[in-house]
């Protein structure tokens, strides 16, 4: 199955909302901000926008809200849900409804309040999952870590991957937060911090998993030949694919080969591109073996090898593979989806703007979000504008 | 108790009454003889929908496995830790259950014997405990 087709688009302004715990602030508040701060560093108005794609937000019909508070009458909305990823998923939909004429610009915008809600009711709380409710609640699971700790004890019963390489990902993760003034945590930390730290979901400690923050943003889509009038270099989108693979652990065929295998080949295929090509990688870091498994399955090394990939600070500031140059979700920020962040941080790297942990010459970008309980996936390959 | 309940319908209702009684029930396709879980209106391999109950051998082998340190919600408070396991049945299905006894003596890829918790803390699951010797 090879591709023909031909993306459209550029990303034109990223912006996030205010990160971290906030008080008093509602989510529309926050995403609308991010949307108006994105536009203006591109260069464009609220009246160009005419499309609104909105995930995360809980809302029965976010973009119709979100385009409430914003003012606007769009012409195009997409509330695709699929978690973490679906920012990643927007920006297939974005280029397919920009080549087919739908719409000429469109607001990605995400926030949440995770921060503020604490202690409220969350998790199988939340919405009515009805496999979730009936067959895996009553057992004990965990909501959300023990899912992806099932996923972490069966790569460590495949592959003898240890909890020691496992930290790497949160430490590396650490030492690039350390260069993002953004960030939520900057504290040191260590392999030996992540292992004593309290076991949560085995083999999954405490510090194996991503922040709870407040926070969100906004990313603009537009046409590429449009994209090349305005504020910014524009960052033209070069791939895109999405896999569903299942909603609950419990119902998936194998919980150690994520729909990345999908939605990467079906990426690099569109783009005409390999992994060889990449010069900075984001992968969805919700835990530890979140990234384990991208790095796997998008095919940065083989399937079982992602544990001895990370090891030696190969992915930390220094090392041969950047990855999550933020601090990800595990210390950058994280309000339920990270997917939009990822997606603002590979824009800001393939336009240089990204001081300390700037890549020196980034010109191809990976964006892998992940949702669910490793449950979707969608792979985005971003360029910077070759004029 | 504790505030949830299950979502139990046409199709599942059944399971949970086998479950009640002592039995692991599952459907099993009378056109392609597949076992099914969960429970559905119809076979997802060939869409039947004459699906009868079958009861399940309840031996299996622990797919993976999680020991959860802290409870999952207030229920489960006063048996920590314990092990969440998916155990994937001979049946040919997967499922998920908690096992029944200290997490210590389980470990992935063991064989196991599944069977309804006799005393449910929420609402009646399946728990597991290593199977004594396999035939």
């Amino acid at each position: 199955m090879s591709s023909t087709y031909v993306p459209c688009s550029a990303i034109v302004g990223v912006a996030e909302s205010p990160l971290g715990a906030l008080s008093g602030q509602h989510a529309l508040r926050m995403m609308g901000g991010a949307t108006v701060d994105a536009l203006i560093e591109a260069g464009l108005g609220l009246d160009d926008v005419d499309c609104l794609m909105v995930a995360g937000f809980p809302s029965g019909q976010p973009s119709c809200e979100l385009a409430d508070y914003l003012g606007i009458e769009p012409r195009f909305v997409s509330s695709t849900e699929i978690g973490g990823s679906s920012f990643e998923f927007f920006i297939g939909q974005a280029d397919l409804a920009i080549a087919s004429g739908q719409c000429d610009t469109v607001a990605i915008a995400y926030a949440n309040t995770r921060k503020q809600d604490r202690g409220r009711p969350l998790g199988f709380n939340e919405l009515p999952f009805l496999f979730r409710q009936n067959y895996e609640r009553p057992t004990g699971l965990i909501p959300l870590i023990g899912s992806y700790a099932l996923a972490a004890d069966r790569h460590m019963h495949e592959f003898g991957t240890t909890s020691a390489q496992l930290a790497e990902i949160a430490v590396a993760a650490r030492k690039w937060a350390q260069l993002n003034p953004k960030a939520y945590r900057h504290e040191p930390l260590t392999v030996e911090d992540v292992l004593s730290s309290p076991m949560v979901a085995s083999p999954l400690h405490a510090r194996d998993c991503c922040l709870i923050t407040d926070g969100g943003g906004a990313v603009i889509v537009t046409r590429l030949d449009r994209a090349r009038d305005l504020a910014k270099r524009p960052v033209s989108v070069l791939g895109f694919g999405q896999q569903v693979k299942y909603q609950e652990i419990s119902l998936a065929r194998d919980v150690v080969r994520t729909g990345a295998i999908e939605s990467g080949r079906r990426a690099f295929e569109m783009a005409g591109l390999t992994t060889d090509d990449v010069d900075v990688t984001q992968i969805y870091d919700s835990f530890t073996i979140t990234v384990l498994l991208g790095l796997e399955d998008l095919g940065f090394c083989a399937k079982g090898e992602g544990g001895a990939f990370v090891e030696g600070g190969r992915i930390a500031p220094g090392g041969a593979f950047p990855l999550n140059t933020s601090g990800g979700g595990l210390s950058y920020t994280h309000p339920g989806h990270f997917g939009i962040f990822l997606l603002i941080e590979a824009v800001r790297q393939l336009r240089g703007e990204t001081g300390e942990r700037q890549v020196e010459g980034a010109e191809v970008a990976v964006a892998q979000g992940f949702g669910g309980v490793l449950s979707t996936s969608a792979t985005v390959l971003l360029g910077r504008d070759i004029r | 108790m504790s505030g949830f309940e299950i979502d139990a319908d046409i199709d599942s209702r059944p399971y949970f009454d086998g479950l009640a009684a002592g039995e692991v029930l599952l459907q099993r396709c009378a056109a392609c003889e597949r076992h099914q879980f969960p429970p559905r209106a119809f076979c997802t391999v060939c869409g039947r929908r004459d699906l009868p109950f079958v009861e399940a051998s309840g031996r299996g082998r622990i797919y993976a496995m999680s020991v959860m340190h802290r409870a999952s919600e207030e229920s489960f408070a006063g048996v920590t830790p314990y092990a969440v396991a998916l155990v994937d049945l001979d049946e040919g299905v997967r499922v998920m259950a908690r096992g029944s006894v200290p997490p210590a003596e389980l470990m992935t890829g063991m064989d196991v014997l599944v069977s309804p918790e006799p005393e449910p803390l929420v609402h009646p699951t399946l728990v597991f405990r290593p199977a004594e010797e396999r035939p």
